[in-house]
């Protein structure tokens, strides 16, 4: 956690040390929005079957959010910047609960997920725009670090709690890629809409935390790296400086 | 120049909100998974010792066909003969009687070895004169006892019983026989003579 602050502080300063630079030498402009929206998953991430090791019990579609903003070089190159998190909900929890009823043989098992899939992203790259009066479209590639941060897993073995085991909230992290088009409409000369629709790929490596697995036995994780990316719609507000 | 820094300042204060505000929306789902039905049965204990030294085989039973009501055990085949200063290796069958043909769980308990653990335990009437010695083990790390296959070592003359239990230690197994619950507790006459 201490670790995302401190690149959400980065990422900020960062941005605002980009508009004094740009203040000070009276060049460029910037951009920046707020968006909020839908996106998808796909692949093994959101597979639900108990024995297959990669399946990641995420739901195929959750909530994004980002800052997007841009630094212009040149008329139409700008340097586009991505503070951007996705959120992705469990589902298919009656597999897991059933597979380990079965791998341990007991009578009766309860799976209890807390939380969601976290996948939170930083991201830079060329954005390169074209300006149609008070419409203006863009399209960027954006690259940089992707975070990953599971839900955490309690699983009791019948009322033995003693056999209690946990796979507790884990990170890890991947290079994420990031590439889309996107409209901008400006209402006055500072407040406009974007919209924008992007393709998003990471594969963050997660070194599973777990707890009193004291035998070998019912499934088991301790790294997951699996593709976790998608395409994602997203409407906010944007405001040109 | 204030400005745009308050305005910058804001959104990512807003997106930062945001991130701790739905990150913090801890959700919690939980299910349940009953038990199955049509569990099998453990009717039937049967040992089966084999003497190193000359392959006399001691075959006894322990059998409850009715498991579900209170009808005794019939315990007339719990019997080992067996000679003294010997060693004779030891194999277990559990097997369910009830299904036609009987259901070998044996080879169950073998791939759940992980979790579970067969003890035994001569009676104090046999004393220092059977020592019986696990001589298998299971997959966890480091490997712990299975009992499957055990060497019964015998040496004076003594009577007594053998207790033989059955624990299900489901991500408790340790190598004692306290976690965990019991699936199987019979008894075995043992005669050691000459």
């Amino acid at each position: 956690m201490k670790n995302i602050f401190l690149k959400i502080a980065l990422f900020i300063s960062t941005t605002i040390s980009c508009v004094q630079l740009n203040a000070q030498q009276e060049r460029g402009k910037l951009f920046i929005s707020i968006l909020g929206g839908y996106t998808t998953a796909s692949g093994n991430f959101t597979k639900t079957e108990y024995t297959n090791i990669a399946a990641g019990y995420a739901a195929k579609s959750g909530l994004n959010i980002q800052l997007h903003s841009g630094l212009f070089v040149s008329k139409n190159l700008a340097i586009g910047l991505v503070l951007g998190s996705r959120f992705f909900q469990t589902t298919g929890l009656q597999s897991l609960s059933d597979g380990y009823l079965d791998d341990f043989d007991v009578d009766s098992t309860t799976v209890t997920l807390s939380g969601d899939y976290i996948n939170m992203n930083y991201l830079v790259g060329p954005t390169y725009t074209f300006p149609l009066g008070k419409l203006s479209v863009d399209v960027h590639v954006l690259a940089g670090l992707s975070t990953l941060r599971t839900p955490e897993m309690r699983v009791d073995l019948e009322d033995n709690a003693a056999a209690t085991f946990y796979q507790r909230v884990s990170t890890g992290n991947g290079l994420g890629i990031q590439a889309g088009v996107g409209a901008r409409y400006f209402f006055s000369e500072k407040v406009g809409v974007e919209l924008r629709v992007d393709y998003f790929t990471a594969t963050p490596n997660v070194i599973i935390q777990n707890e009193n697995r004291t035998n070998n036995a019912g499934r088991f994780l301790n790294t997951y790296k699996q593709q976790i990316g998608g395409i994602g719609a997203s409407l906010g507000i944007s405001l040109a400086l | 120049m204030k400005k745009h820094n308050f305005i910058i300042r804001s959104l990512a204060s807003i997106i930062l909100i945001s991130n701790l505000f739905i990150a913090g929306c801890k959700k919690e789902e939980q299910v349940v998974s009953p038990p199955l039905p049509g569990n099998e049965f453990l009717t039937t204990v049967k040992l089966v010792l084999v003497n190193t030294a000359n392959n006399d085989t001691v075959i006894a039973f322990w059998r409850d066909l009715t498991p579900e009501d209170s009808n005794p055990a019939d315990t007339s085949l719990a019997v080992l003969n067996l000679k003294e200063n010997s060693t004779y290796k030891a194999t277990v069958y559990l097997l369910d009687e009830t299904k036609t043909p009987a259901e070998d769980i044996t080879e169950e308990i073998k791939e759940r070895a992980n979790y579970h653990q067969l003890f035994y335990f001569p009676s104090s009437n046999l004393g220092a004169n059977l020592l019986v010695n696990v001589t298998d083990s299971d997959t966890n790390s480091p490997p712990l006892p299975l009992g499957i296959t055990s060497n019964f070592i015998t040496s004076s003359a003594a009577s007594g019983k053998v207790n033989v239990i059955l624990k299900h230690q489901p991500n408790v197994k340790n190598g004692t026989f306290a976690p965990g619950s019991t699936d199987i507790d019979v008894n075995f006459q043992v005669n050691i003579s000459n």
